[in-house]
């Protein structure tokens, strides 16, 4: 039943050039302005006395019970809320409602929807803007973090990983080590058969160092042909055992016709140890120095008082 | 900033704890009617999930809570924060199915669950279950999230920036139902098109389902459907308009709630025990 009070407004309402309903608080029509009526072509006879979910659409059913119902009950009002209503004929169109709350003894509720086709048309402008923007951002940061050639993370991408698994190996007091590796004569290989054949080498042992990694270790190109790993939960023997997996993983590198080598430093930070990333990464490349200078394909340990090799 | 992760109060005392979770759309608030009728009796326990409410946004992850086990690791992580075992959790709409996503995880920590207006799918699967929607209408609701800014301060800012700026998040307003469309749109499509049928039989704890009579959400026959495959539990038909019974039937609630979870530690192991 139409509010005592909204009654004798009824021939004002009419005039207003925008939708106005009238609904208990219970969702119940009570009153449809001419406006509303047209605009969304009701028939008065099949709305008055209806629930609200009349006008909505279906999605907009669930809005409404999950936003502006709640609200209604919580805040007593709401604005600017974006709905669809379902015509008279069926059709979808979008609207915006403001509703207001009028408490008493019987509240009841007034809404003003207006149709906003024009203004949905630019929402959906700007939400495929903001979209296109967000992809290519996402795309953005993939490449910096991304080397184009081997398809690994990069260096600065290691960086970032490594220290937060540096930090979980204190958290958590698990061992971790760093391994870092060096194809053996690459420039050899690149004055032999030329860049694209270095490149070539490059790409495939990246991409078989990445399947000799788990997919929880952080594996990556550290510049030039330098790769560099980081093993969460690795003691030097589960380093070691690492390093001969990417030994064979290197030798299966075929495109120049002959078995590609590497050498390889480790070091193996104990939980609660002073190093810091910088420090394990300088640690780990001297004993790649040492496997260099001791003859190139193979491994040593860096165990901070000696360089042993890694059987 | 400096929002607790999942902003949780603690109200009320007494031996046993409630632990309460909101549905999509809104926060915390919508238990306020609610907790006066039951925090005289009981510790309640209310918490936001990442990204509604008063809840750290900085938290949020858009690949975790793109799936409702997300959530349960919210509702996991309070009742681990605050040492919680036994509880009566109440979940609304979505949120009974992700406590019962939590409590097949982590049985422990619950003692009873109760359903408010539940629906383990809100998708239609003719002709064995109708969850009320068809797809394209859900996809309606995702784009309808797209466009609705309800309580949020920096309107253009974060439409246009889309990028993950946490400073732009963390001006959600302190509106009830704020709504940031990145978060929103991943909540509502993680509510609306999970399909958590398979766990119903799942169930381990006793669980009282709150059904309303005319709800637009969660049809009478989805109700009956909860009921018919979750193992020990009992269907209240409420008498009610829509889908929110704890707002609008709190004293109705707080009545059904007492009478399932009793309050005093003792009476629990007689209750629990006995069948519903």
């Amino acid at each position: 039943m139409m509010p005592r009070q909204i009654a004798p407004f009824k021939p004002n309402l009419d005039l207003l050039p925008g939708g106005c309903l009238v609904s208990s608080l219970s969702r119940q029509i009570y009153f449809a302005n001419k406006f509303f009526l047209h605009e969304f072509g009701f028939d008065p006879n099949h709305l008055i006395g209806r629930k609200l979910e009349t006008i909505f659409s279906p999605a907009s059913r669930i809005f409404y019970d999950s936003y502006l119902h709640p609200m209604l009950l919580h805040e007593g009002q709401c604005r600017e809320a974006n709905i669809v209503i379902q015509t008279g004929q069926g059709a979808r169109m979008p609207a915006v409602a403001n509703a207001q709350v009028y408490d008493g003894t019987d509240p009841y509720v007034i809404w003003c929807i207006t149709q906003s086709e024009n203004r949905n048309k630019i929402y959906e402008d700007l939400v495929t803007a903001r979209e296109e923007i967000k992809a290519y951002a996402d795309k953005m940061e993939t490449l910096a973090l991304t080397d184009t050639l081997t398809g690994l993370p990069n260096r600065r991408s290691f960086e970032a990983n490594a220290q937060r698994d540096l930090h979980s190996a204190d958290r958590t007091g698990q061992p971790i080590s760093f391994v870092m590796i060096d194809i053996d004569h690459f420039k050899s290989i690149n004055d032999s058969f030329g860049h694209a054949a270095g490149d070539q080498v490059l790409s495939t042992f990246g991409r078989n160092l990445r399947a000799t990694a788990r997919k929880s270790e952080v594996s990556a190109r550290f510049g030039g042909e330098e790769f560099v790993c980081c093993l969460l939960g690795a003691d030097q023997y589960g380093a070691g055992a690492f390093a001969r997996r990417v030994h064979l993983a290197a030798r299966s590198v075929a495109q120049i016709g002959m078995p590609v080598t590497v050498s390889i430093g480790i070091v193996t930070r104990q939980p609660a140890s002073d190093l810091d990333l910088e420090a394990c990464v300088e640690l780990a490349d001297a004993a790649l120095y040492h496997a260099k200078a001791n003859g190139r394909n193979q491994t040593i340990l860096n165990t901070q008082t000696a360089f042993e090799i890694c059987p | 900033m400096g929002a607790t992760k999942n902003n949780v109060t603690v109200l009320g005392k007494g031996p046993r704890t409630i632990l309460m979770a909101h549905g999509f759309g809104c926060d915390q608030n919508m238990w306020r009617f609610l907790t006066p009728a039951v925090q005289d009796d009981y510790q309640v326990v209310l918490f936001d999930y990442v990204g509604s409410g008063g809840s750290n946004p900085s938290y949020f992850d858009a690949k975790k809570y793109a799936r409702l086990e997300g959530y349960a690791g919210d509702v996991i992580d309070v009742c681990t924060a605050l040492k919680l075992k036994d509880v009566y959790f109440i979940g609304h709409s979505v949120s009974a199915m992700i406590g019962l996503i939590a409590s097949i995880k982590e049985p422990a920590l619950f003692a009873k669950m109760v359903m408010v207006c539940p629906s383990p799918c809100f998708l239609n699967f003719p002709p064995t279950y109708f969850g009320g929607f068809e797809h394209a209408d859900l996809e309606e609701l995702l784009a309808l999230m797209d466009i609705n800014y309800i309580g949020w301060a920096n309107y253009l800012g974060p439409m246009v920036m889309g990028a993950n700026a946490p400073d732009l998040i963390a001006e959600l307003s302190d509106s009830f139902c704020s709504t940031d469309p990145r978060i929103a749109k991943v909540f509502a499509r993680a509510t609306f098109f999970s399909d958590c049928r398979d766990l119903l039989p799942k169930a381990q704890h006793p669980t009282l389902i709150l059904q309303s009579s005319t709800d637009a959400l969660a049809a009478v026959s989805v109700g009956e459907y909860v009921h018919a495959h979750l193992p020990n539990s009992r269907l209240e038909l409420v008498a009610a308009e829509g889908h929110c019974l704890h707002m609008t039937h709190s004293q109705q609630v707080a009545q059904l709630v007492r009478d399932f979870c009793p309050s005093a530690a003792q009476s629990y192991d007689a209750a629990s025990n006995s069948p519903l």
